[in-house]
């Protein structure tokens, strides 16, 4: 197993590094750069300020240069600094990253709760009506956009019923705690479960069913065995290996964010640090972005992979 | 000079100069005098600990999510009485509006058809002025076919502007007959250009267009009103037989290339032309461009003699003739689209007393009062 890892590891750098070659000179193609990022249409612009910016940026110089800059400044660990406003990009992102960890998180963490819980409640009793209830909502939880989701939700447990704050992720004037962010965080991580609540308790139900059905679920019941330690032991433990997977998939979520939420709860996370990069052209923070995404995907890969093993014996890694 | 006087020396006589110092601040040179000004513009400083003159001054900065202010002392005209002043961000217009509504912020910009409703509520107080901002179609005199004024003279009758104003922007914008916002500039005897498709199209006829053309209009605006106002001049020019396809893009994108005066015919975009501001840089502007001419290709020696004699104009009365005289001489020969120029709001609460708003500088009273400003129980 231990060489295997570092294998997968050692690989893996050579794909970090095409992805930082590809994204880059993708972003070259791109129209527009940083300098014109600061020109606003509606004012009048100095031409000779964006000039000076420009140069200031290192925009001037050919890609290949520019590309060289930012790999050898990369491999000191120094992630450089944003154009918009020069804050440390590393600094930067882990204060997102914490946000968006925090808050896709928590939803990851409902949905795989819930959603297992309730794909193994739907499975158990097929064709019942609970199982035509939870199946159609779950129809409507994958269906729903998160931009409605966000905003419905907000103006039904926001104002109509007052429950939950409008946005942001600390009340403003008041001193950090736990209490106060959780308060924040409630409606925001509620509403993005329901769309992993929706995503795995969808995929629980369908691995349930294929594994009830197997012949050594058959032969279990019938030498007599607790329907608990059928279930439990027997039935979930195998049914779960697509489930691993499809939270494998989902995970990367923690690390890329989730723009639409952000952007109507006002949380600070990095789904809305990528848009704003894109839309400001900011170049170091756009590559410092991938970087650490490319980076924690394919550790997540790993990781999913890794956790096959525990979950199915048959899986050995050399 | 002495500690309450400073003194300007210019290269050359400005008599606009005064209002150009609207842009002008004063900075602490007890802390700012060692920086390299170059540096200035990236400098955390004015973020997380700046020294102003204003009524309040930096308490607490969270980065990405509030700025919170308290009274500045000092401040030349009294101490405010506002305890906090606390500026949050949203991303999104509608989560700010719910945060109003909810009674969490007590104030924040909202769009026309937001204002339209909150007027009628007596919990909020609506704001309203001009953005001073121009919105016009701006040809490129490039492309040959906008070189003569019959063409430019026919796409102004052909848009309904009125019914765009009303429907679209649901009345939250006016007309203009030149891209100079203050109506103080507007003489009394333009040609408005009222709607009117069959001289918008015996013009083109006259003009030779050829009606199998079709052309991209470019622009920067992503809101949805901007959108379907484009959408709308799209449908009443396809009316007369000038079909244009609406290129959105966004802002970097479209300055790359809008700027180089190349590769475009037309563009829907915006003049921000409040009081003090030159209409110069928008009309004559030509430093970015490719062949060094104007953004629109314009070479009007006309135009830059009327603007000249209006900026060395000594004394205000002649500023407004000069100026008069020269939206005039854009309003006749259409030297670019002039269309409408918005209307924007911002919305308080009721319990906040002595506030002041206007969403465009120099449109308003010159001084706002912050001082006074309080939120009642």
């Amino acid at each position: 197993m231990t060489q295997y890892i570092l294998r997968r590891l050692l690989i893996n750098l050579p794909v970090l590094l095409g992805i930082t070659v590809i994204v880059f000179s993708l972003f070259a193609f791109i129209p527009g750069d940083p300098a014109s990022f600061y020109i606003n249409p509606e004012l009048a612009t100095n031409p000779v300020q964006v000039a000076v910016i420009r140069e200031q940026l290192g925009l001037d110089q050919p890609l290949p240069i520019r590309y060289a800059r930012w790999l050898g400044q990369t491999l000191t660990g120094n992630l450089g600094y944003r154009t918009k406003n020069g804050d440390p990009i590393a600094f930067v992102i882990w204060l997102r990253l914490q946000a968006t960890a925090l808050l896709a998180g928590t939803a990851l963490f409902i949905g795989i709760a819930v959603g297992i819980a309730l794909g193994v409640f739907t499975a158990l009793r097929q064709y019942s009506l609970w199982d035509y209830i939870l199946s159609g909502l779950s129809f409507v939880g994958v269906s729903m956009p998160a931009f409605i989701l966000g905003i419905f939700g907000l103006y039904i447990f926001s104002i109509q019923i007052p429950l939950f704050p409008a946005g942001g992720m600390s009340t403003v004037g008041q001193a950090p705690s736990w209490e106060d962010t959780l308060y924040h965080l409630a409606l925001p991580a509620l509403l993005l479960s329901l769309g992993y609540i929706a995503v795995f308790m969808r995929q629980t139900r369908f691995s349930m069913l294929e594994v009830l059905h197997q012949d050594y679920v058959r032969t279990a019941r019938a030498k007599g065995l607790h329907e608990s330690r059928v279930i439990n032991v027997h039935t979930l433990r195998n049914a779960l290996l697509p489930v691993v997977t499809t939270v494998g998939l989902n995970l990367p979520s923690l690390f890329v964010g989730t723009v639409f939420m952000e952007t109507i709860f006002s949380w600070p996370g990095m789904g809305t640090l990528y848009l704003d990069a894109v839309q400001s052209r900011d170049f170091p923070l756009i590559m410092g972005l991938n970087l650490v995404t490319a980076t924690m995907v394919l550790l997540i890969n790993l990781m999913t992979d890794i956790a096959y093993a525990f979950v199915d014996p048959r899986i050995h890694y050399t | 000079m002495d500690p309450l006087t400073v003194q300007f020396s210019l290269k050359a006589t400005d008599p606009r100069f005064p209002y150009k110092l609207i842009a002008a601040y004063i900075l602490p040179q007890h802390i700012l005098k060692d920086q390299d000004p170059s540096k200035l513009a990236k400098s955390d400083w004015f973020l997380a600990s700046p020294v102003g003159t204003g009524p309040f001054k930096i308490f607490k900065y969270v980065k990405d999510q509030y700025q919170d202010l308290v009274p500045n002392e000092y401040y030349w005209n009294g101490k405010p009485k506002l305890a906090h002043l606390i500026n949050r961000y949203f991303a999104d217009e509608t989560a700010a509006i719910i945060a109003l509504e909810k009674g969490e912020i007590q104030f924040t910009y909202v769009s026309g058809d937001v204002a339209a409703r909150l007027k009628t509520n007596p919990n909020y107080q609506v704001f309203e002025g001009s953005s001073f901002v121009s919105n016009y179609i701006i040809f490129n005199f490039r492309d040959k076919r906008f070189q003569d004024v019959r063409v430019r003279q026919a796409i102004m009758y052909a848009i309904d502007r009125k019914a765009i104003v009303k429907d679209v922007f649901l009345g939250a914008a006016y007309l203009e007959p030149c891209t100079l916002p203050q109506k103080t500039f507007w003489p009394s005897d333009v040609n408005w250009y009222d709607y009117n498709p069959t001289k918008a199209q015996q013009l083109l006829k006259e003009a030779g267009w050829n009606p199998n053309d079709s052309l991209e209009i470019w622009t920067y605006y992503t809101a949805q009103q901007q959108k379907d106002a484009l959408q709308a001049i799209q449908a009443y020019l396809a009316q007369v037989g000038v079909k244009i396809t609406p290129k959105f893009m966004d802002t970097p994108a479209y300055n790359a290339q809008f700027y180089t005066g190349q590769g475009w015919s037309l563009s829907y975009r915006g003049a921000g032309l409040p009081t003090g501001q030159s209409p110069r840089p928008f009309l004559l502007a030509s430093a970015q461009t490719v062949d060094k001419k104007a953004w629109s290709g314009l070479d009007d020696p006309k135009l830059e003699q009327l603007l000249n004699t209006a900026e060395k104009s000594l004394n205000d009365t002649d500023y407004v003739k000069g100026m008069q005289a020269l939206c005039k001489y854009m309003n006749e020969n259409v030297i670019e689209a002039s269309l409408w120029v918005g209307t924007r709001y911002g919305a308080a609460s009721s319990k906040v007393k002595n506030f002041y708003y206007y969403p465009a500088p120099g449109g308003g009273p010159y001084e706002d009062n912050p001082e006074l400003w309080e939120v009642v129980p």
